[in-house]
């Protein structure tokens, strides 16, 4: 009885022991088993972060970006062109001068950016270079905040020169000298950035494309407006000499000249010297330069052949002019805000291009100068279709050592008086 | 034997300051984590986030004391565990779908009470061992009526619980279907055990008592599969069922065969039930589908990428784009919220739960208990191991819920009651330890 006893407890200690050995094995699965799941979650949570949070159907992406307080677009004057509103998680970007709009473009989650908000979005967005400022940032899960950007835009000034445009399709450039400060980007039409998302199908579609700056992106036909440009080229190779520049006749007279004594090469050479094959170095989108091509020589010298230029490209060009023959580089944005105090905006120290000698644009200046008006001018009527002419004009004041610069385009109008007495009227109110 | 005293006061003394400790670091966690909800989402703490700490604090500390009376004995890590991981749940739920905000704070009360009904009550579970058939038999009552009168609360979907006359209550059967099959296949095999002890040398009975079953289960698992279309509970079944025969065998060829079984009725259902087909496909490649059939998934792994290590904070980062964050996903969220650290944390609470299950099981002196705490804790890794890996996209996914954590009240009740009972489990093995002493 004894004997039968103590062989059952033993079958049962055995057993127990099997059973341990078994919950040892099964203890082994599961810690085999949350292993593999957190080696999983380290795979989605570490390794695969960046794919994950980069895909365009995250919604996170769009939450994220409505949260970023964006930086403030001022003129030069701090007056406020563009703002965040709206709440934490909704912000809102709002213009409350809209007529700065070729300048200050737009910002949409739905459709993108464009002007300003596009070229400075990641000072505007505050994106750092610094990834650990930014892991930082993100682990305390502090909205992204922008910096703020000061553009030499005069907002007075552009809503002048937006009412002179009223009811016409085309642009206006002024342009401090010799800094190169844009004090006015005016292209007309325009349309309210504040209510982009509503019409935007609509700006799409519609002919007159007032989504185009037409001051940086638009192309023209250049017309008479390039010939002191190439007048200055043509004296330089000798082509022409000082007496054939006297005066203003130039603007009639070169065209026939310079197709007789000129071939296409020359023409080509004069455009490059003048940086047309080249885009406006700005920090703002702009149209890239149409290459340098001749189909048609006689148009060509006329400027009513295959190439085209921007009213920006022409400004810069003109610089040269009022500055001994060294092209200015234009400047939009004047400063960025770094912890509360404005930081100079530091543009490319590329040297700037001396592209004509000194006497020779003084002479031009000479040769095209208005002395009752203390101006030097020039104006042009393009055809730019069978039924469509453009005018051009361009005006350095004051007529010695030049200020200011202002550059018209007009579509659709044949009378370049009309531009000029925008330009005058621009040049103007400038100097009040 | 006078050194076994010295041993079991020490330890006695250490457990219960280690429990203390525990406790308080959840408790600490939790109004924390309220605290910085109510100031995220109001921005200033509010009364109504004050009322449910207040309520969650009163329960624990009130089943707490109880328990820590009625059962001195019991294991000093699983009632902190569930206290927290409860009051996260709870916070988690006030975040992600503030609508059920009161009713998981009800729940939770309700669920501390069974709980400790669980941990005190039961007298060797008489009743229960006694009837393992009538019980099971009921079990399955009440999920062939779901057949018959099933609803889902949310609408569309599954159709798996019952509305509870009267009340503004849904009651799912699956859930209580959990325990009573524990309480079932322990006591079929604690029965088979004592067979086995009275069988003379010499004499097999041969396989025929395990295979039997395992056929019916995975009868009935498919039953359930294909009558409710309830992945997650089928799997957790048969799992659970596979795992039992294995401690009671030790034989990996029921286990391979059970495997090559449940893999069997994966493939015919992936050609049969779209849903499973659809959770397949998906858990292969969500990406192709990631804006369609793969919403959930791939938004779960945005959730995961979103997360990062440390977390976005509670209420600051987007977890409800996931549909039905709230149950299913409650894991992801914890992944978006409080990160790897959060979620690697829960993986941690939830091993050590059922490590302890299984350290239970084997200090209990009965066959039944046992099975019972075995039991237990492989149910509570199968449902841990099935959400969040599929939330993960490690396995494929399976609407279950994070047990304790997700929105459910038939859920949190259930594994309450299952926590009971290893609380009470381990206190009376313990509590014999000490009777040994006697002998």
């Amino acid at each position: 009885m004894i004997n039968q006893k103590n062989s059952e407890e033993a079958k049962i200690d055995l057993e127990r022991e099997d059973k341990q050995q078994r919950l040892v094995r099964l203890e082994s699965v599961v810690i085999f088993s949350f292993v593999a799941v957190a080696v999983v979650l380290i795979y989605w949570g570490v390794l695969q972060t960046g794919y994950l949070n980069g895909r365009a159907d995250n919604p996170r992406n769009v939450e994220e970006a409505l949260r970023i307080r964006r930086g403030r677009i001022v003129d030069t004057q701090e007056i406020v062109l563009a703002q965040n509103g709206g709440t934490a998680e909704r912000q809102v970007r709002e213009y409350p001068l809209p007529v700065a709009e070729p300048v200050v473009g737009y910002y949409s989650l739905r459709h993108g950016t464009a002007g300003i908000e596009e070229s400075l979005n990641s000072i505007l967005t505050g994106d750092v270079e610094d990834s650990w400022q930014d892991h930082w940032r993100s682990v305390l899960n502090q909205p992204q905040v922008g910096q703020d950007v000061r553009l030499t835009i005069d907002i007075g000034l552009q809503a002048n020169a937006v009412q002179l445009l009223e009811g016409k399709r085309g642009a206006a450039l002024v342009m401090g000298m010799p800094e190169g400060a844009i004090r006015v980007m005016a292209s007309m039409p325009t349309f309210d950035p504040n209510l982009l998302d509503e019409s935007f199908d609509e700006l799409v579609a519609e002919e007159d494309a007032p989504l185009v700056n037409r001051a940086a992106q638009g192309l023209y036909q250049p017309g008479n407006i390039l010939i002191p440009f190439l007048t200055a080229v043509a004296l330089e190779q000798q082509d022409l000499t000082t007496r054939d520049v006297e005066d203003r006749s130039i603007m009639i007279e070169m065209p026939a000249l310079l197709e007789r004594r000129w071939v296409s090469a020359d023409l080509i050479g004069a455009w490059e010297r003048f940086g047309l094959d080249q885009p406006p170095v700005i920090p703002l989108p702009v149209q890239e330069p149409v290459a340098l091509e001749v189909e048609n020589f006689a148009e060509a010298v006329r400027g009513e052949d295959v190439f085209t230029v921007t009213p920006l490209q022409v400004a810069v060009a003109a610089s040269a002019l009022g500055n001994e023959g060294v092209m200015i580089r234009p400047q939009i944005v004047s400063a960025v805000q770094v912890e509360d105090r404005w930081q100079a905006f530091d543009q490319t120290e590329e040297a700037l291009e001396n592209v004509i000698a000194a006497n020779t644009a003084a002479m031009l200046l000479t040769s095209l100068s208005v002395p009752e008006e203390n101006i030097v001018e020039w104006e042009a009527a393009v055809r730019a279709g069978p039924e469509t002419i453009n005018s051009w004009y361009v005006g350095l004041f004051p007529a010695t050592d030049p200020r200011f610069l202002v550059v018209i385009v007009l579509e659709d109008e044949p009378n370049p008086q009309i531009s000029r007495q925008i330009g005058r009227r621009l040049l103007q109110l400038t100097l009040n | 034997m006078g050194k076994k005293i010295v041993m079991n006061w020490i330890r006695q003394h250490y457990f219960d300051r280690l429990q203390l400790l525990l406790l308080g670091l959840a408790i600490a966690f939790v109004l924390n984590t309220g605290i910085t909800w109510s100031l995220v989402s109001t921005g200033e703490i509010s009364w109504q986030v004050i009322g449910i700490f207040t309520l969650w604090l009163g329960g624990i500390l009130g089943a707490f004391f109880y328990l820590r009376w009625t059962r001195p004995y019991q294991d000093p890590l699983l009632f902190p565990l569930a206290a927290l991981l409860m009051g996260w749940g709870m916070w988690l739920v006030a975040r992600l779908a503030p609508n059920f905000m009161w009713r998981q704070v009800i729940w939770v009360i309700l669920a501390l009470a069974v709980l400790v009904v669980a941990a005190v009550v039961p007298a060797r579970f008489r009743p229960l061992r006694k009837y393992p058939y009538t019980w099971m038999f009921g079990g399955l009552l009440l999920l062939a009526a779901t057949l018959v009168f099933g609803v889902n609360p949310s609408g569309g979907g599954a159709r798996l619980w019952l509305k509870i006359p009267f009340l503004p209550v849904f009651f799912q059967p699956s859930e209580l279907l959990k325990i009573l099959f524990i309480i079932f296949l322990a006591s079929y095999f604690s029965q088979q055990e004592s067979l086995k002890r009275l069988q003379r040398p010499g004499r097999r009975f041969g396989r025929l008592p395990y295979l039997a079953p395992l056929f019916l289960v995975w009868g009935f698992c498919v039953t359930i599969l294909v009558w409710q279309r309830d992945l997650g509970a089928a799997t957790i079944f048969f799992l659970v069922f596979l795992t039992l025969v294995y401690l009671a065998t030790g034989d990996l060829q029921y286990v391979g065969g059970g495997i090559l079984l449940l893999l069997a009725a994966g493939i015919l259902a992936y050609f049969l039930f779209d849903l499973v087909a659809l959770r397949i496909d998906t858990w292969i490649n969500p990406w192709p589908e990631a804006d369609n059939r793969a919403f959930q998934i791939v938004q779960s792994l945005y959730a995961l990428g979103a997360g990062g290590v440390f977390g976005k904070g509670i209420g600051l980062g987007f977890p409800q784009y996931i549909p039905v964050v709230h149950s299913d996903f409650a894991f992801a969220a914890i992944g978006e919220e409080w990160g790897l650290i959060g979620t690697i944390f829960v993986i941690s609470c939830f091993m050590v739960l059922i490590l302890r299950g299984f350290r239970i099981a084997f200090q209990t002196k009965w066959p039944f208990d046992f099975y019972l705490a075995a039991g237990i804790s492989v149910m509570f890794f199968a449902q841990t191991l099935l959400i969040m890996g599929g939330v993960s996209r490690l396995l494929p996914l399976t609407g279950v819920t994070l047990p304790f954590v997700s929105y459910g009240g038939s859920s949190l009740l259930i594994s309450s009651l299952m926590l009971g009972l290893l609380i009470y489990l381990s206190d009376r093995s313990r509590r014999e330890d000490q009777f040994d002493l006697h002998d």
